[in-house]
């Protein structure tokens, strides 16, 4: 199958989806190819603070936001996140359903627990996260509670198996709402582990919040992280909505080149190689990138063009969101989603394709 | 999908196959494809028994294979499990019947409108719920008289070969006779070599040796066929998986190899008219009327890889606003939806398509898949239709025109 786009993004994480909305909100024709998903959602998908005004961080957070997922923080001050283990991680942007410590905090926060779910202790966060606030001369205090939920979910007890009768029970929402406000009566803020659906949206949650009568914040937990298969799917679900076309389960396979060209796409699917033809191509494929070029590590040029050993461009209209260097995890994501940006301003800046009108 | 290595030594565990899994979306107590899968199977491949009960409730959809980061032949792990899982004698005997829907139709064509009208009947549907764990809640298609074989004539564009499968075949050979139209607009001849059931029903039934015993019937009709270069397509998603993916590894040695060059040959029939659309050959195609089309995408379109050809197809006909769904998985699976102890998991399966299909309030819906369409019009009562029908209908305005 042969059809024409303006721009083929491979790869759905941070670099991919970045790269996927820059270009479609310019108007280009986009197809995404994707294995499945990218890293974002193993944990909770989460960026650093950039050193400055940062075009690239302003067109995912806007992108997110029209996907129903805000992101919250500030380009000149880092907020903490709190972690499973109640440290305190610096974060610049995070999905706003995710807590954070602002230095102005105080108040008393109940942190919620569920009987039978492993990986969430409830008791020790809330103490570590008392010593921990105390020690950085926080002001919020944290008291521990545990729920049993009203519902035979499964055992073992999962994040997975809860956010997903989340999603699916209107009835299991209300009474998960009413049990939270009281065991939080009394508290100005409710933590709970991230566990509110993967389906669920800013409003949804707006909506939770209102039942239970106070602020409700997420932790990230252990993989499956259901905060970054939330955001995932609201950014692929924006895609969507914007035209682009994906496909989805399985790799490429190859680039093919004609006189310095990608002239095809292959793509891995069963039986038959889907040949996929666009004016430009966009690598944002993580540690897979040596594999498709051929080039360990190239050198990439001005326009974000990959560079054989001769110092020649691997073709005229492929472009590499490359991956990041090792870096701490929010660094990362912020490091791919300037990769991604700064690979779209590429192909967008029209010289990549110019050959071919 | 790798089917001739061990892919258990893959799985990294990291759950991605139960967050897509549609039967552990609603029910809690199902264990999930990363456990029904890679875990047992690791006790399985050392002989140690392992407690089968629910591997008979997977819907065989595919979509852990395709969330898998790692290759992990997730489906195809659970698929053997079943074929040794023994079932209840009342659930045995039901599904030797599903697991033949060819041998059903063979049936039925005796007297279709007696079969039709006895699958009808409240008393009888009360029966075979008792007696067979068949859901009385849910009608049954109706049967024809079936359809023939048929020969290719010539055409300037040269041959293409039609699977119809068995729904097409038993139920609605009207719309081969779309099918053909269709490709003759086109400038082909439509040959329908004599096939049977393509197997996915005796897979999911947990009938490996029938679907193999199909398999081998099949590919002898049709490598032929594919190795004088003839394309062969199909227009149910289902079938269409199966031939694509060589009979799931049912099929050994040389006839392995086969069967994978069989697959090269297969085209879903979208994925064909998509790149004839590509030629302009649906230019003038136009429907007297707006119409506002839902689309509904099979799980084994998706897991074909070939992206929704008819969403791109459809829009293609002056006239047709297209409303992709993408609300998960609709919880027929073929079979599974028919049986007494699945019916209702099966309803909630698809309670969100059902409610998207409200939201969205198009006219009508279509969708490859004849028993995805089955479960729309049960859940919504919306009107449905194979997108194929809106095309042939388009051309057929236009040719009167």
């Amino acid at each position: 199958m042969s059809v024409d786009y303006d721009a083929l993004v491979v790869g759905s994480g941070f670099a991919g989806l970045t790269a996927a909305a820059a270009l479609s909100a310019a108007g280009q024709r986009v197809a995404l190819v994707t294995t499945g998903s990218g890293s974002l959602v193993f944990a909770g998908a989460c960026l650093a603070m950039p050193a400055g005004p940062d075009p690239a961080l302003r067109c995912f957070t806007e992108f997110a936001a029209a996907a129903g997922c805000r992101y919250t923080g500030s380009e000149c001050s880092e907020a903490l996140l709190p972690t499973l283990l109640g440290e305190l991680q610096p974060v610049g942007f995070a999905p706003h359903f995710l807590d954070r410590f602002e230095a102005t905090d105080e108040g008393l926060c109940t942190v919620a627990g569920i009987e039978g779910l492993s990986g969430f202790d409830a008791e020790f966060l809330a103490e570590r996260l008392n010593q921990v606030a105390g020690e950085q001369g926080l002001r919020r205090r944290h008291v521990p509670r545990t729920l049993r939920l009203g519902r035979a979910l499964g055992v073992p007890l999962t994040v997975l198996a809860i956010a997903r009768c989340f999603d699916a029970d209107r009835a299991f929402r209300a009474e998960l709402a009413s049990q939270l406000r009281e065991a939080a009566a009394g508290s100005d803020s409710l933590l709970l582990p991230a566990m509110l659906g993967i389906e669920s949206t800013e409003h949804k949650l707006d909506a939770f919040e209102r039942a239970v009568g106070l602020p409700v914040r997420e932790l990230v937990t252990l993989p499956p992280s259901v905060a970054g298969l939330r955001v995932e799917r609201l950014l692929k679900k924006r895609l969507h909505a914007l035209g682009v076309e994906f496909f989805e389960g399985f790799p490429v396979r190859a680039l093919r080149l004609q006189q310095h060209r990608c002239a095809q796409v292959e793509v891995a699917a069963p039986a038959r190689s889907l040949k996929l033809i666009a004016s430009a191509v966009l690598l944002a494929v993580g540690r897979r990138q040596s594999e498709l070029l051929g080039l360990h590590a190239p050198r990439l040029d001005e326009r974000q063009r990959p560079l054989d050993a001769a110092g020649n461009p691997f073709a005229e209209n492929v472009v590499c969101a490359p991956s990041p260097a090792a870096a701490p995890l929010h660094t990362a994501n912020l490091l791919r989603v300037r990769a991604g940006f700064g690979a779209a301003q590429s192909v967008l800046a029209g010289e990549v394709h110019l050959a071919h009108r | 999908m790798r089917t001739d290595s061990f892919s258990v030594d893959n799985c990294l565990k990291c759950s991605l196959c139960n967050t897509v899994c549609p039967v552990m979306g609603v029910e809690p107590e199902y264990p999930g494809p990363k456990r029904l899968g890679p875990e047992l199977e690791r006790m399985r491949v050392e002989g140690v028994a392992t407690d089968t009960t629910w591997v008979e409730y997977c819907l065989g959809c595919h979509r852990c294979d395709l969330a898998c980061p790692n290759q992990v032949d997730v489906s195809a792990m659970i698929a053997a499990a079943k074929a040794t899982h023994r079932k209840p004698l009342q659930r045995r005997l039901r599904d030797w019947w599903f697991a033949r829907p060819a041998l059903l139709a063979r049936l039925a064509f005796v007297a279709p409108a007696v079969f039709n009208l006895s699958l009808s009947l409240k008393p009888v549907r009360v029966l075979m719920e008792r007696v067979m764990g068949i859901s009385s809640r849910r009608p049954f298609p109706r049967y024809t008289h079936g359809l023939q074989p048929r020969s290719a004539a010539q055409a300037p564009r040269g041959r293409v070969a039609f699977f119809p499968g068995c729904y097409i075949r038993a139920n609605r050979p009207d719309l081969a006779a779309k099918v053909v139209r269709l490709l003759e607009h086109c400038g082909y001849a439509v040959e329908i070599p004599a096939t049977t059931c393509c197997g996915v029903p005796s897979l999911a039934n947990g009938a490996a040796a029938e679907a193999a015993a199909q398999a081998r019937t099949n590919l002898e009709h049709l490598a032929p066929l594919a190795e004088s270069g003839v394309p062969i397509l199909t227009a149910c998603s289902s079938c269409g998986h199966m031939l694509k993916t060589g009979f799931s590894g049912l099929l050994e040695g040389d006839l392995s190899a086969r069967a994978n060059q069989l697959a090269s040959a297969i085209w879903d029939l979208g994925e064909f008219l998509a790149r004839e659309a590509a030629e302009g050959r649906f230019a003038g195609a136009a429907l007297a009327g707006k119409q506002r089309v839902a689309y509904h995408a099979p799980c084994h379109l998706k897991s074909q890889g070939i992206g929704q050809p008819w969403v791109a197809l459809l829009r293609q006909i002056h006239g047709v606003t297209v409303e992709p769904l993408d609300a998960g998985c609709c919880g027929m699976s073929g079979t599974y939806g028919f049986k007494q102890e699945k019916y209702e998991l099966s309803m909630r399966i698809g309670q969100s398509l059902f409610e998207r299909i409200d939201e969205v309030r198009a006219e009508s819906v279509a969708s490859e898949c004849a028993t995805c369409r089955m479960q729309i019009e049960h859940g919504t009562g919306t009107r449905t239709l194979h997108p194929l029908e809106l095309l042939e209908e388009s051309i057929a305005e236009e040719s009167r025109a």
